[in-house]
């Protein structure tokens, strides 16, 4: 009898013991994947912040800063009156002139003139109006390439104004729509405004570099991967 | 396995004897049984196998996947100048397409404008079973040939190179072929190290520096333009360590896409062309000539009343003093009579053995493969000796002159330069080939030449520059042309403790209305050097500071003036 109910006894004793077991066995597995698929996702960041940062300095490479420099900022070298040899040379400079002002560098802060700024900003602002314009105006067979290309043709061309007339010819525009954006490339135009040369030199670097929109791939790719 | 067998009729009178049937089974189940095993054991064999060899994924295989195909390369302080990325790439399997291939043509044209329609027409009834349409494409290209629907169009992505400052340092970088080996520079001196599985992790470092870099090349092709000229190129080199900081080579190239690049601009003329540099010998062959103990003054007077007439060769100096000079006269008015006399003095032998000393007699040893062997003299007559001491006669790469000048200044050591970054005390040791003493005096004088004579242009305020012009006549087809010059520069700043020397070089420039037509160096290539070391003198380390300087005091003393000469000099070669 005894002997019987012992039986019973490890029985149940493996009956609460194994599911434990397996309890801690999955836990232990699902904590695992966790940390695997962070590992993954960090991986992924890092691929990420690399092809960011190299869009990052392609963008911003030393032609293109030269160019804004000349274009915009107008920064120069620094002159030997403006390195001081020590604490003591700093004080006996600031002291000298009376109610002279010190200057920090950091207050010398680089910025658009009203001027260009609203130059700039007016010239974007009828690129877009035109585009609006244009792709209302346009026949049923508009893309939506034509659309875009048109901003950039008034940007590159800095004669927004003209830019509505283009579409209101669909033959031109329905025949090859590659063709509109490739024409601006081919003939720089004269004098734009200071954006539009940036634009047009930016855009000049990406075809050469092949590089792409890589931050519009990367959005466009964590888009459709999750 | 369940074995079903129908009960067999038990003969009574043959108990004893085993029916044969039953051993036939028994045997049977014996072989399946030992089949099982076996297969059981091969599981079991290489499930241990896996357990002991295979490594779990770990760590280490989740950064492999971040190592580039190719190593990145960048810069002294770790900008990238060439890097890998995934690129797309657009092709075509012409069998696979469904469509009607004649829109197709059509569409493909419209949409990638790279071929004609009936280009196109030709790939799509071709035979290929693949071809690329379009590699290095961008997002909206490949976004737009997807639009077409045509399941015959394959895209992928594929590792490419990309050089994100485009054409600055394209001649220290190279660029690679389709198949991804390294063509020139630095990409094909490295290229096995930048392919080793193992070393190409981690990125390899350049002495270049990005900054400095950019500014010599913007200089070099603002002057290039300016004057028109030919070609323009440029050397800054750390003098203590032999690296190069910046080496700029125009006209250049784009390394992302270097379809349309000619021979021209794919040379390096900083170590593949040879020039006769002219006056920025003079220098080195006094330096040679005080080591020689030829020059044992530097009050001893040399005649240059008059041309020098050595047989049917005659030396004239451009602008004549026509009296005897000293020898910090003879370097600030750049007299090629005295220069000639010394060297007549020196001698054959101990010429020949300052200029293999300085290694002029071989290629550099710098790690581009694309260098070029100076043209050494095939006859050493007594005019070559007169002519090399002044820059004539011999031709070497402009790198060969900045790495003599880094001897000249930096207390007599020659240390080859290189383009990897050098950690600091690790610097090649180098040879003697100047005296310390010979060094000093060089650098006061060269500083002289820029204070007081014609280097004056080259001047950049607080940053204590010295150096010499060179404007040499290039060799044409029809001899030597007096109109068509290279113009040379060789500075080194700062000079009371040289840090960098600073080569900039302009070939075939025109003069202009604010030069009054002069092309000579200190004309058209001092101006660069000064511009270069006020933009990056201070990103290098040095300070500007007007009140330091090299003491010159005691060879000013030397020098005799004529009254308005300083005018009269600065025009001078």
């Amino acid at each position: 009898m005894a002997l019987g109910f012992k039986g019973m006894g490890w029985f149940l004793c493996g009956l609460v013991v194994a599911p434990g077991c397996y309890v801690v066995m999955s836990q232990v597995a699902a904590e695992r994947a966790r940390v695997e698929s962070v590992d993954r996702a960090i991986r992924q960041a890092k691929r990420d912040i690399r092809n960011l940062e190299t869009e990052f300095k392609t963008r911003a490479n030393f032609a293109q800063l030269e160019r804004w420099n000349g274009e915009v900022f107008a920064l120069g070298a620094p002159q030997p009156e403006q390195f001081a040899g020590d604490i003591a040379e700093l004080a006996a400079r600031g002291m000298g002139e009376g109610d002279a002002q010190m200057r920090y560098a950091s207050y010398v802060v680089p910025t658009m003139t009203a001027e260009i700024d609203d130059a700039v900003r007016g010239g974007i602002q009828r690129a877009q109006m035109a585009a609006r314009e244009a792709s209302q105006a346009a026949a049923p067979v508009q893309t939506a390439s034509v659309a875009a290309a048109t901003p950039a043709r008034t940007l590159s061309d800095a004669t927004p104004k003209a830019a509505p007339a283009k579409p209101a010819a669909p033959k031109t525009v329905k025949a090859e729509p590659e063709r509109t954006v490739a024409a601006p490339k081919a003939k720089p135009a004269p004098r734009p405004t200071q954006r539009a040369e940036v634009a047009s030199l930016d855009r000049k670097l990406l075809s050469d570099s092949t590089m792409g929109d890589l931050m519009k791939a990367a959005r466009s790719e964590a888009r459709t991967g999750r | 396995m369940i074995v079903l067998t129908a009960p067999q009729m038990i003969d009574r009178r043959n108990a004893g004897a085993r029916n044969p049937m039953v051993v036939a089974a028994h045997a049977r189940l014996m072989v399946l049984m030992l089949v099982f095993t076996a297969c059981v054991a091969v599981v079991v064999f290489r499930l241990a196998l896996l357990a002991v060899t295979v490594e779990p994924a770990s760590a280490a295989t989740a950064a492999n996947a971040l190592v580039p195909l190719r190593g990145d390369v960048v810069d002294r302080n770790g900008a990238p100048l060439a890097r890998t990325i995934d690129a797309w790439s657009i092709g075509i399997h012409p069998k696979k397409v469904i469509g009607d291939k004649a829109a197709l043509a059509a569409q493909l044209a419209a949409v990638i404008p790279d071929r004609t329609e009936a280009q196109y027409r030709q790939i799509l009834e071709s035979d290929f079973t693949f071809t690329y349409l379009k590699r290095r494409a961008l997002p909206e290209l490949v976004a737009d040939v997807n639009a077409l629907g045509e399941p015959g169009i394959a895209f992928a992505r594929e590792p490419e190179r990309l050089y994100p400052q485009a054409t600055m340092a394209a001649h220290a970088l190279g660029y690679l072929n389709r198949e991804g080996e390294g063509m020139r520079g630095m990409e094909r001196a490295l290229n096995p190290q930048l392919t080793d599985p193992q070393a190409r992790a981690a990125p390899t470092q350049l002495s270049i520096d990005v900054r400095v870099q950019a500014a010599l090349q913007s200089e070099l092709s603002r002057a290039m333009a300016k004057h028109s000229a030919a070609g323009a190129g440029g050397i800054v080199l750390d003098v203590n360590t032999g690296e190069v900081v910046a080496i700029a080579s125009l006209p250049t190239f784009n390394p992302n896409n270097i379809a349309g690049a000619t021979d021209d601009m794919l040379r390096n003329n900083m170590t593949q062309s040879q020039y006769e540099l002219g006056s920025t010998f003079k220098p080195i062959a006094m330096a040679g000539a005080m080591d020689a103990g030829v020059v044992t003054s530097m009050s001893k007077r040399y005649d240059a009343t008059a041309p020098l007439q050595v047989g049917r060769f005659r030396i004239r100096d451009d602008h004549a003093q026509n009296r005897w000079l000293n020898v910090p006269e003879l370097l600030v008015h750049s007299s090629n009579i005295a220069t000639a006399r010394i060297a007549d003095e020196m001698g054959q032998a101990r010429m020949e053995q300052l200029f293999r000393d300085l290694e002029f007699d071989e290629a550099p040893k710098i790690e581009i493969r694309e260098k070029g062997k100076p043209i050494w003299p095939s006859y050493w007559g007594r005019t070559t000796i007169m002519t090399t001491a002044y820059g004539h006669g011999i031709a070497v790469t402009p790198l060969h002159l900045a790495q003599a000048y880094a001897a000249l200044v930096n207390g007599g050591i020659l240390r080859p330069a290189t383009m990897l970054k050098v950690e600091s005390g690790k610097a090649a040791p180098g040879k003697r080939v100047f005296s310390q003493n010979t060094s000093w005096r060089m650098r006061q004088m060269l500083r002289m030449i820029v204070t007081e004579g014609t280097g004056r242009r080259a001047e950049a305020p607080g940053y204590r520059v010295g150096g010499k012009t060179g404007t040499a006549e290039k060799p044409g087809s029809g001899g030597y042309s007096r109109s068509v010059n290279v113009s040379t520069f060789a500075a080194a700043f700062p000079m009371d403790s040289p840090r960098y020397v600073v080569i900039a070089m302009l070939d075939a420039p025109k003069g202009t209305e604010d030069t009054f037509g002069f092309t000579g160096a200190a004309w058209t290539a001092a101006p660069v050097v000064s511009r270069v070391i006020q933009r990056t003198g201070s990103m290098l380390g040095v300070i500007p500071d007007r009140a330091t300087d090299i003491d010159t005091a005691e060879l000013k003393a030397l020098m005799w003036r004529a009254p308005g000469e300083r005018e009269a000099m600065a025009n001078a070669e």
